[in-house]
């Protein structure tokens, strides 16, 4: 292929998945998913008392701060600069360092493979439904990208270099040097010298070690059993959607690779096996973030498919243009039909928060996650949850709030309000469940709106008596 | 004039570039066109002074508002325990309903609604849009 078509397709394809990263963030005036949020607030919280937190005020009555800062400095740093919110630069620096990714992959493939590999990898990386949904929230496409790096150092056997890059991957997203950890090492152990992996992990290690001491007492707070029981319930039907594909595409990709001893193909094996275990740990705990795992094991398939396929050949050929046509066809779905790549409220519900802005008088406020969120970040009123597995303080309680949108009866709900005093206000987004229980008790529903194609957004007040509430016919 | 014939493998080559480059222009036209935009008439609905206690022959007073000027009735009913009181059209641009608490309540507790009907749409979702305020007489 020649090197001017080579130039312009790498070129096209950098811009598409810009496109596609970039125009849904465009069109929505706030961040378009749950962790971004969170990282707004935290770099917020940095320019103010111009310090790495140690304690968040966040949800009500606060917690430990154990994320490690990189990214909300980030932030910070392109808010000045652009002399913008943090809010408003959440919504573009992820998106944006996620295209970034299109051409390290290319760079990356091209130093081991071939051109057209190069080119097949990138394409399959720019236009992944998954990839390009995962672009909006959280760190690890920082990650990914630095990782990427590190993993081109580890081939080219300057493990110092890609010691530093792992050791700075782990204060933009830790999860992310745990995931791409377990393959890394057992690819170093296996195809390399101990010393080798050694000097590899050195770094990484020692400031893990260092962070997690400094920060000692944030571990405390974790709390493993009430993660699986959120995952069950809020995450199974993108669990049930996204399992057949992950049994399924490995196996395509696992029937094409000719041998192992190939490094590059041998690495991403392994990865991609790795993946699909912590896939499955989303049954046992949620520590590595499972419901992740889908981004990590979409990029090493890519790897594996470019390799695969770079050999053009009809069979080849056909599979190429097949993956392509899947891929754009779960575009369609993501971008027309999915929540994925919406605004987490609607307009009533934004028209909630800003009620609550405005008249709340400083109570908690019982609200979903996204809701929570919101309400945390854009005024500054109280919110009683929020997810942050890492740090639970008050299981009891938080599972409580968790429970409160999934019951079965209004008898739970009462003695969910019962046994919480904090719940003051309850704000019920048009999507959650329960209202109908909900009414039936002594409260005052002071607050709704709605548009012609959803249901209320409104907040209650919980009247109680001898800090109890009662049904209203008793 | 030379025919130029090209070769199976030059024409999976070119295969392979016209599936990136026809992929690719229909995912930029997606990203173009699909990012959806909200712009939908929010109504609202809220109680004043809701976290005080309000007495026997108080007003309570439901401001009811929407983000357009529309002219569009609404049936707005007001019930004390689920007894209808009154029943009129309004529009909801920034109007506000007075409830007159009666002095001759029972003891225990009282729900005041005021439900909103979409005239228009027969309001599909069934119940109205309502909000309420619960007045407990000892």
């Amino acid at each position: 292929m020649k090197k001017i078509t080579v130039s312009l397709l790498l070129a096209l394809i950098f811009i598409t998945g810009l496109a596609l990263r970039l125009m849904p963030a465009l069109n929505s005036e706030l961040p378009l998913r749950f962790d971004s949020y969170y990282h707004a607030r935290v770099a917020e919280l940095i320019n103010r008392d111009m310090s790495i937190p140690s304690w968040e005020p966040w949800p009500y009555g606060g917690r430990p701060h154990v994320y490690p800062p990189a990214y909300p400095l980030l932030l910070l740093f392109i808010s000045k600069l652009f002399m913008t919110t943090t809010l408003n630069a959440s919504r573009f620096v992820l998106p944006f360092i996620s295209s970034l990714i299109v051409v390290a992959a290319f760079y990356f493939v091209r130093s081991f493979k071939s051109e057209r590999a190069a080119l097949i990898a990138s394409f399959l990386i720019s236009v992944n439904p998954y990839l390009v949904s995962s672009s909006y929230d959280s760190p690890q496409v920082i990650g990914i990208l630095l990782l990427i790096i590190a993993v081109y150092f580890v081939f080219k056997k300057e493990f110092f270099k890609a010691s530093i890059l792992l050791a700075s991957v782990f204060f933009f997203n830790p999860f992310s040097l745990v995931m791409f950890s377990v393959p890394l090492f057992a690819y170093l152990l296996i195809r390399d010298k101990t010393l080798n992996t050694a000097k590899t992990f050195s770094l990484p290690i020692i400031t893990s070690i260092l962070w997690l001491l400094l920060n000692f007492n944030a571990t405390s707070c974790y709390n493993n059993w009430i993660g699986p029981l959120f995952i069950m319930k809020k995450i199974n039907p993108w669990i049930n959607f996204a399992t057949p594909i992950f049994i399924f595409l490995p196996i395509i990709a696992f029937v094409m690779i000719k041998d192992l001893k190939d490094k590059f193909r041998f690495f991403w094996f392994i990865s991609s096996i790795v993946f699909v275990a912590v896939f499955m740990l989303h049954f046992i705990t949620p520590i590595f973030h499972p419901w992740r795992a889908d981004v990590y094991l979409m990029l090493a398939l890519s790897f594996l498919f470019s390799d695969s396929l770079s050999s053009l050949n009809w069979k080849n050929l056909f599979l190429f243009i097949t993956l392509s046509m899947i891929s754009l066809a779960s575009l369609f779905s993501v971008f027309l039909a999915s929540p994925l790549m919406m605004p987490p409220l609607t307009q009533n519900e934004y028209k909630l928060v800003d009620f609550i802005s405005k008249n709340n008088k400083g109570l908690p406020i019982l609200a979903n996650h996204d809701m929570c969120s919101n309400i945390l970040t854009l005024t500054n009123k109280s919110c009683l949850l929020d997810l942050n597995f890492e740090c639970i303080p008050n299981a009891t309680s938080w599972y409580d709030y968790e429970q409160f949108f999934w019951v079965a009866s209004r008898q739970e709900m009462r003695d969910i309000i019962n046994r919480n005093p904090d719940i003051s206000y309850i704000a019920y987004s048009s999507g959650d469940w329960g209202r109908q229980f909900l009414e039936s008790m002594d409260v005052d529903k002071v607050y709704s709106a709605w548009t012609d194609s959803s249901r209320d957004a409104s907040l209650y007040k919980v009247n109680r008596i001898k800090g109890n509430i009662t049904y209203m016919e008793g | 004039m030379v025919r130029k014939y090209y070769t199976f493998k030059q024409f999976r080559e070119m295969l392979f570039v016209i599936t990136i480059i026809l992929i690719s222009l229909l995912a930029i036209l997606l990203s173009l066109i699909s990012p959806y935009k909200q712009e939908a008439t929010v109504y609202e609905l809220w109680l004043s002074n809701y976290s005080s206690t309000v007495e026997k022959g108080e007003n309570i007073t439901f401001f009811i508002n929407s983000n357009s000027e529309s002219n569009k009735l609404f049936s707005i009913a007001i019930y004390f325990d689920s007894k209808l009181k009154a029943n009129f059209l309004s529009t909801l641009n920034k109007n506000s309903i007075k409830v007159n608490l009666p002095n001759d309540l029972d003891k225990g507790k009282h729900r005041i609604s005021v439900v909103v009907f979409d005239t228009s749409t027969g309001d599909w979702f069934g119940q109205g849009h309502q909000l309420f305020y619960t007045v407990n007489v000892l």
